[in-house]
């Protein structure tokens, strides 16, 4: 059974461009632009990994991810934040996600962390 | 003026960021039609987009710098500093850039042994700005040297190539920011004379020191100090 993967991010060119990627290398996708919309999607769709920007409109990407954390049914579910600002990292830090992948990125670096947290 | 400074600042940082978002999706487009293509065996078309994909990191890396001038300006470019191998590094950082340069050899001659303390990013970053000065200034010639040693007080680099060197009268203006000396309206050299502003930059924040010893038409040989103090033997 293919892997599942949601993908948080404000930018729908970045939701197109990597959900291209990752469906071709066999992924099971859903993606949206909220982080709020995020956090349901997550019960029904239950991932085995999620991709999240770290600033959302209308929410901080981190906040989402201490909230995925604090839930006892999510808190496993390992997740990639990705950021365009180059403070982030260190503030992601923080937050204590599985990984931290800085735009633009490689694809192939990408997926050999999707590959190593899911593994 | 203050204002209008800050202003500035912020309006740079936008735009860093603002133009991230669109890079990222043409690297990933980019990067799957490239692999898409090896599928299909179209080798001649697949490295045509790998050209693509070089061309896309070279923005991102003039994007980048642009930021780090400006935080640099303000005072909030942040340093992540932890002991690495500083040898390791020179290997890893020359073997870079010696895939983006078909017609130098880049040489590396000795070693420091040393494991040195600080941001192992940021250094390599000096680095690979005197490795890529030294590719664009010596296109008359086909070798670089990287030397590497240690004399117990400071580790010592030394990045030489054979080119058109540097004269005299520039040797401290050429690290000022956007100064260049061969001005834009020679085409031959682009740029934007941020490289050198920011490896001095990186370097003074290590509490080390970086020169050039040069003439005009004699090549030039870059220098970077970096203290011992916290680091240890390899």
């Amino acid at each position: 059974m293919s892997r599942k993967i949601l993908v948080v991010d404000d930018n729908e060119d970045i939701l197109d461009a990597i959900g291209l990627v990752l469906e071709s290398e066999g992924y099971e996708i859903k993606t949206t632009l909220q982080g709020e919309e995020a956090l349901k999607i997550v019960s029904e769709f239950n991932p085995d990994l999620i991709l999240l920007d770290v600033l959302l409109s209308g929410s901080d990407g981190r906040e989402i991810a201490n909230r995925l954390k604090s839930d006892k049914k999510t808190s496993k579910i390992p997740v990639i934040m990705i950021s365009a600002h180059p403070d982030a990292q260190s503030s992601v830090k923080e937050v204590g996600v599985a990984d931290f992948i800085s735009k633009p990125f490689d694809t192939g670096k990408l997926l050999k962390m999707i590959k190593k947290h899911t593994a | 003026m203050k204002e209008l400074e800050m202003r500035k600042d912020d309006f740079i940082n936008m735009a860093s960021h603002e133009l991230r978002t669109p890079i990222t999706s043409a690297k990933i487009y980019t990067q799957f039609l490239k692999e898409h293509l090896r599928e299909l065996h179209d080798e001649k078309a697949a490295t045509t987009l790998n050209k693509l994909d070089k061309q896309i990191d070279k923005l991102t890396g003039l994007i980048f710098q642009l930021l780090d001038i400006n935080r640099m300006q303000v005072g909030k470019l942040t340093y992540d500093k932890q002991l690495f191998n500083f040898d390791s590094l020179v290997k890893e950082t020359v073997g870079l850039q010696q895939l983006m340069s078909k017609k130098h050899k880049i040489v590396i001659k000795g070693k420091t042994g040393k494991k040195i303390y600080g941001d192992k990013e940021r250094i390599g970053q000096v680095l690979t700005n005197l490795l890529s000065n030294a590719v664009k200034y010596s296109q008359e010639s086909d070798k670089i040297i990287v030397d590497l040693n240690s004399d117990g007080k400071d580790i010592k680099v030394a990045v030489q190539d054979f080119g058109l060197g540097v004269p005299k009268a520039y040797h401290k203006k050429i690290f000022e920011r956007f100064f260049r000396v061969y001005d834009n309206r020679d085409k031959t050299y682009p740029g934007l004379g941020m490289g050198l502003y920011i490896a001095l930059e990186i370097i003074k924040n290590h509490n080390g020191k970086l020169w050039v010893a040069s003439d005009e038409g004699a090549g030039s040989i870059f220098y970077f100090t970096l203290p011992l103090k916290e680091s240890i033997d390899e």
